[in-house]
């Protein structure tokens, strides 16, 4: 037990300096966009008064030389002084707080119904090669890959929103109504569905495929033979043994799209008009703020590297072989 | 022998896919076990002696594989047209299996112990603690000597013949009346290999069980079979009692596989080469390996020195993890050492860097173990064995012509320089590999287990045209292998490695007449079916050394 | 070679893919012919549905030609595509050639960049780099390149080190070749087939996340691209909703035919993989 505290600590620390680069990266794209970096800061919406961009020359030290200018940057990152947005009246620190938990909240629904529906589709198609399941499963898997996010959000709104009207067009819930508990949360839920469905469709695919892929190729394994020599049913075999060893490149796969998956809210989102991360590193895009859009970027690239740490652990949890060390 | 036959196979035959190179795996097999009998079932590689023993159990993998005529009876009970359920039954209970590669054949994410429980669960209504003292029971039974551990740990936790005795002891676990036994020691080290098999003879005098041996390997014949069935191509060519088989054998490729198969040799012409000048003089090499920062290095190599004379062939034997295939490579400088010397004449290879390494690379040349991946799939068999000419400056002309020369010296013809390596068969793959080392005109051969992962009759083809054209071409080799019989057919000189050292050597037939160290005995009574060989008064002669007949059968 | 051929033209849905893809060109190519020379010229009423007033797709809330966008667009989606690609797939060889071949500190080094890349989401790394640069089409190839190396230089490590592994680079190694050639002779036609299908993947790829940046308004205003006419006809869904369905049919059309030829060069270059 101890051996995997240890591995936890190893790999939050591991974490660090991944982050530490992210944010001087971010520092040196500033520095490569056009113009001056406090007018940059400030946003080119205009609203920001004179006064405030000397402010922020002085926070940022944008009079002294580079490596202070650095530090100062870090620094201000690191305490989550990530400046005041303008246009949305707050400071972006507070802002991208409140715009967190809807974001999780999608991409939870997506990654949650991909992988369950992939596992489950996967498995499906396995168990006959060149089925009528198997071959389903390869179309369905194809057209996802191949579709652009934002495209299939509005197909789906056009046929089941405007068409059907079975699911709201765009939002989180309504926010007229200030429904409370269990009707509030019945009110997300129901607009948490096209988004949802829309953000899974590449990652169904994806772990579809996979799934597929890893159980065929786990059957054809010899410990699939000594087993069926034991005298166990094909079931049994196939839950006890087989499954555990395919679930084992899914997990992967899941820290390694966790990239992805950020980027695909922000599509949606925008589509959706949901309101979380991905939709407010929209609207700094369009009102040129560009401390915003760093700021969002940070904290995804952190968010990213934390989810690949629980995966890791996840993954020494299952496989004996990976030594914590 | 008992009159009653626990199984009967009758004219069976197993279909391939189409496209392959025959059409049944298996044509019109008919044999029967007695119980209490070893019948081992002797054959090359595509002999179908795997698939048959599969077919007993049904574990064939349809629909690739399928019995398509005949008939297998157990006790009476038809085992091709069962149903499924019942086949189930007896699968792990009445008849057991257990294969070739132990680490493959568990599965790796779930404790041994756990895994063992299964057949038990599946078959029989026990208590947990039953099972467990059960299953502890019969892991002593098998050697173990910390049944606890074993069951807690998983399989990449335990070394090969652990894993393997595990499994025997799962196979035996509801005491089966048939053992199918798939190779089960092929994939072991020798020392291993021998405990298991005593190990597997004296469960069967015990238990008075059936047990049919599939192996490639007489000498493993020679020690365990009461009865022998050879295979050939799909067909059962000879069956009989293992002495008539063995000493008189009726069937022309009987014949020939016995013939082949390489004996020790322990007495034969001496040639001394203390005249000749030493080729190559490897002194105090050292390597070692680390895995990461954190943990204990592996020296492969500890203070190995080693010298070869003109005209000499010095055999390097050993166990795997035992430093044989470091040391050559790294004198082929295809690996770094940490500390040490390598002469090749009067120039210290350790010293060379490029440009001057890479001339006098020529001198030194090696065969590899594996025939499929030494030869670049993509290129044309006359292109590989020339390259080495080109890269030194040979002009294309003449670079043919020898290429042309070469393959003609191993047996191949200069039209195989046309071909792609993957249209010839692996003994022929391992020629186009000696041709290539030759190409250069090396003082030094170093062969890698070249004929290890060859089928018996193609060994002894290689090793016979190594012998002739190392008397033609006079080039000294460097032999490894952990084949005790092979080094004895072909190496003037032998050093016995283990865990990086070398513990004996001097001239072949006085390590192996004399041992002195106590590993060198210890392999030498691992080497399966040697009692057999052996003349009387050579048996005597090992007696008297203390050549133990019978090792003991538990781990350590 | 010929083998190769008729492996792949035995996959119909690998020459389907290809007959698709050679449409799309020949639209590509043919734009000017058949549209005219601007696709963000008014051509008659605004909200015309497909199959009427002669128009093919209809035309959208400006009175633009659909037919003529997607013309248009095409070009610029398979140009961006392509060149990306080779950017990313030039840089990702390199890049990983050196680890696995050299391997080392250098190698060391290499990687913990390319981690670096694969942790920052990608795709909003690419919204960050066009933003800041700027929103031409040279910058969104920069920043699909940049976004899309990575993998190609994971997979060139490890197939090169796999490949450095093999017995017969030693035979090389041993036979005296010289390095550059044991490369360019051994190493690279082997690895090959793996580095062409995820090349050919690769286009699909950047050809998506190109839509993407030009429907969030991250591209060039004056160069007509499929995502720019979807990002464009939002305001019109509920009525004139073809303005938004048929450039992201064509985008499917593109993805789907790269993906069924790259799914085919697979099976073709690495016969001995098929599943049973």
């Amino acid at each position: 037990m101890n051996e995997r505290l240890r591995f936890i600590w190893r790999r939050l620390l591991q974490g660090i300096p991944t982050i530490l680069l992210i944010i001087i990266a971010c520092f040196f794209l500033l520095k490569l966009a056009p113009g001056d970096a406090a007018e940059v800061l400030a946003g080119e919406s205009g609203a920001a008064t004179k006064e405030y961009v000397d402010t922020l020359r002085t926070k940022f030290q944008l009079d002294k030389p580079v490596p202070v200018q650095l530090a100062a940057y870090v620094k201000n990152v690191l305490t989550l002084d990530l400046g005041y947005s303008f246009r949305q009246g707050t400071s972006v620190s507070s802002l991208i707080a409140s715009r967190l938990v809807p974001t999780l909240l999608l991409m939870g629904a997506a990654l949650g119904f991909a992988i369950v529906a992939g596992i489950v589709l996967g498995m499906a198609a396995s168990n006959r090669p060149g089925g009528w399941v198997d071959q389903f499963v390869s179309v369905l898997s194809l057209l996802a890959y191949s579709m652009p996010m934002f495209w299939a959000g509005l197909m789906l709104i056009v046929v089941f929103s405007l068409r059907l009207e079975w699911f709201p067009t765009s939002g989180m819930e309504e926010v007229a109504m200030f429904h409370e508990g269990w009707t509030r949360v019945l009110d997300i839920a129901e607009h948490l569905v096209l988004p949802a469905l829309t953000l899974s469709l590449f990652y169904l695919a994806l772990f579809m495929r996979l799934m597929r892929a890893a159980m065929l190729e786990q059957r054809g394994m010899d410990y699939v033979v000594t087993a069926r020599a034991k005298g166990l049913t094909e079931r049994q075999i196939l839950t006890r043994h087989v499954a555990r060893n395919a679930l084992l490149p899914i997990i992967t796969m899941i820290g390694i799209q966790m990239g992805n998956l950020v980027g695909g809210s922000v599509i949606v989102e925008t589509v959706f008009g949901w309101p979380g991360l991905g939709q407010l590193a929209f609207d700094s895009l369009f009102a040129r703020d560009l401390n915003l859009l760093m700021g969002i970027f940070v904290v995804s690239a952190v968010l990213v590297v934390v989810v690949n740490i629980l995966v890791d652990i996840t993954y020494t949890l299952i496989d004996p072989r990976i030594k914590a060390a | 022998m008992s009159t009653k036959t626990l199984l009967e196979v009758d004219n069976l035959s197993v279909t391939l896919p189409a496209g392959g190179d025959r059409e049944f795996a298996v044509t019109d097999l008919s044999c029967t076990l007695c119980p209490n009998e070893i019948l081992c079932v002797v054959g090359e590689s595509g002999s179908g002696k795997s698939v048959f023993a599969r077919s007993i159990m049904g574990l064939l993998p349809v629909p690739r594989l399928r019995v398509s005529g005949g008939s297998i009876r157990f006790d009476g009970q038809d085992l091709v047209n069962v149903a499924p359920s019942e086949m189930r039954r007896i699968r792990g209970n009445k008849i057991s299996m257990i294969f070739q590669e132990p680490m493959t054949a568990l599965n790796p994410l779930i404790r041994v112990g756990k895994q063992m429980e299964e057949v038990l669960c599946v078959h029989a209504s026990m208590g947990r603690e039953e099972r467990r003292s059960l299953i502890t029971g019969r892991l002593q039974r098998v050697g173990i000597t910390d049944p606890e551990r074993l069951l807690r740990s998983y399989p990449h936790e335990l070394s090969g013949g652990q894993r393997q005795r595990a499994m025997i002891a799962m196979a035996l676990l509801l005491e089966p009346r048939i053992l199918v036994a798939d190779e089960p020691t092929t994939a072991l080290d020798v020392t291993t290999q021998a405990k298991i098999l005593r190990l597997i003879k004296d469960i069967q005098a015990s238990s008075h069980m059936a047990v049919i041996f599939i192996t490639h390997d007489f000498g493993v014949v020679a020690e365990l079979a009461d009865r022998v069935a050879v295979m050939q191509q799909g067909r059962l060519v000879e069956i009989g009692n293992a002495k008539d088989v063995l000493e008189h054998p009726s069937h022309p490729y009987t014949r020939s596989l016995m013939e082949a198969v390489p004996r020790m040799k322990f007495r034969g012409p001496r040639t001394s080469f203390d005249k000749a000048p030493a080729v190559l003089s490897a002194q105090a090499l050292c390597k070692a390996y680390r895995a990461s920062r954190r943990s204990q290095p592996v020296h492969a190599l500890k203070d190995v020195s080693l010298r070869i004379r003109r005209g000499e062939a010095v055999g390097v034997v050993g166990e795997s993890g035992s430093g044989k295939s470091t040391l050559a490579r790294s004198i082929a400088r295809l690996v770094d050492v940490d500390a040490g010397q390598i002469l090749l004449g009067d120039t210290d290879l350790l010293r060379l860097e490029r440009e001057p390494l890479r001339e006098i690379r020529s001198k030194l040349q090696m065969v590899f173990q594996d025939p499929f991946a030494s030869l670049d799939p993509r290129c044309k068999v006359g292109f590989t064995v020339a390259e080495g000419l080109l890269a030194h400056g040979e002009t294309e002309e003449n670079a043919m012509r020898r290429t042309d020369e070469l393959l003609s010296l191993v047996g191949l013809g200069p039209d195989a320089k046309h071909r792609f390596p993957h249209e010839f068969s692996g003994g022929q793959r391992q020629r186009i590999a000696i041709a290539r080392a030759l190409a250069l005109g090396p003082e030094l051969l170093i062969a890698d287990e070249p004929v290890s992962a060859l089928d018996v009759s193609m060994q002894a083809q290689v090793l016979k045209l190594l012998a002739d054209i190392k008397e033609r071409l006079h080039f000294s080799m460097l032999f490894i292998t952990h084949d005790l019989r092979v080094a004895s057919q072909v190496c003037d000189y032998i050093c016995v490695m283990r865990n990086g050292e070398i513990v004996e050597h001097g001239q072949t037939q006085d390590v192996f007449a004399d041992p002195r160290h106590e590993y060198t005995r210890e392999l030498l009574s691992a080497v399966p079916g040697l009692a057999h060989e052996l003349s009387a008064a050579e048996q005597t002669c090992m007696a008297r050394i203390g050549i133990a007949r019978s090792p003991s059968t538990s781990e350590g | 070679m010929s083998e190769f051929f008729q492996r792949f033209a035995r996959n119909r849905a690998a020459v389907l893919g290809i007959g698709i893809l050679a449409v799309i060109i020949v639209v590509a190519l043919a734009a000017p012919l058949l549209f005219g020379a601007d696709p963000f010229k008014l051509q008659g009423k605004p909200m015309v549905p497909p199959l009427t007033g002669g128009f093919l797709f209809g035309t959208d809330m400006l009175g633009r030609d659909v037919a003529a966008g997607v013309a248009y667009g095409a070009r610029t989606t398979l140009l961006i595509g392509v060149i990306a690609t080779t950017v990313a797939v030039t840089l990702g060889l390199l890049v990983g050639g050196v680890c696995g071949f050299f391997g080392g500190k250098l190698d060391v080094l290499l990687m913990r960049v390319t981690e670096l890349f694969q942790t920052i989401p990608s795709f909003l790394f690419a919204i960050v780099i066009v933003a800041i640069l700027g929103p031409t089409i040279t910058n969104v190839i920069v920043a699909i390149a940049l976004v899309t190396w990575p993998p190609v230089a994971r997979l060139t490590r490890g197939e090169f080190m796999s490949m450095c592994n093999r017995e017969f680079v030693h035979a090389c190694v041993c036979a005296g070749v010289q390095d550059w050639k044991i490369i360019l002779r051994h190493i690279l036609p082997n690895c090959a087939p793996a580095i062409i299908v995820t090349a050919s993947l690769m286009v699909a790829n950047a050809v998506l996340i190109e839509s993407s940046l030009s429907f969030l308004g991250l591209s060039d205003p004056n160069v007509m691209t499929w995502g720019l006419m979807i990002g464009a006809g939002r305001v019109a869904l509920r009525a004139a909703w073809w303005v938004c369905a048929i450039p992201g049919i064509a985008i499917l059309l593109t993805a789907l035919a790269i993906n069924l030829a790259g799914d085919g060069l697979n099976d073709s270059l690495n016969p001995r993989l098929k599943n049973a």
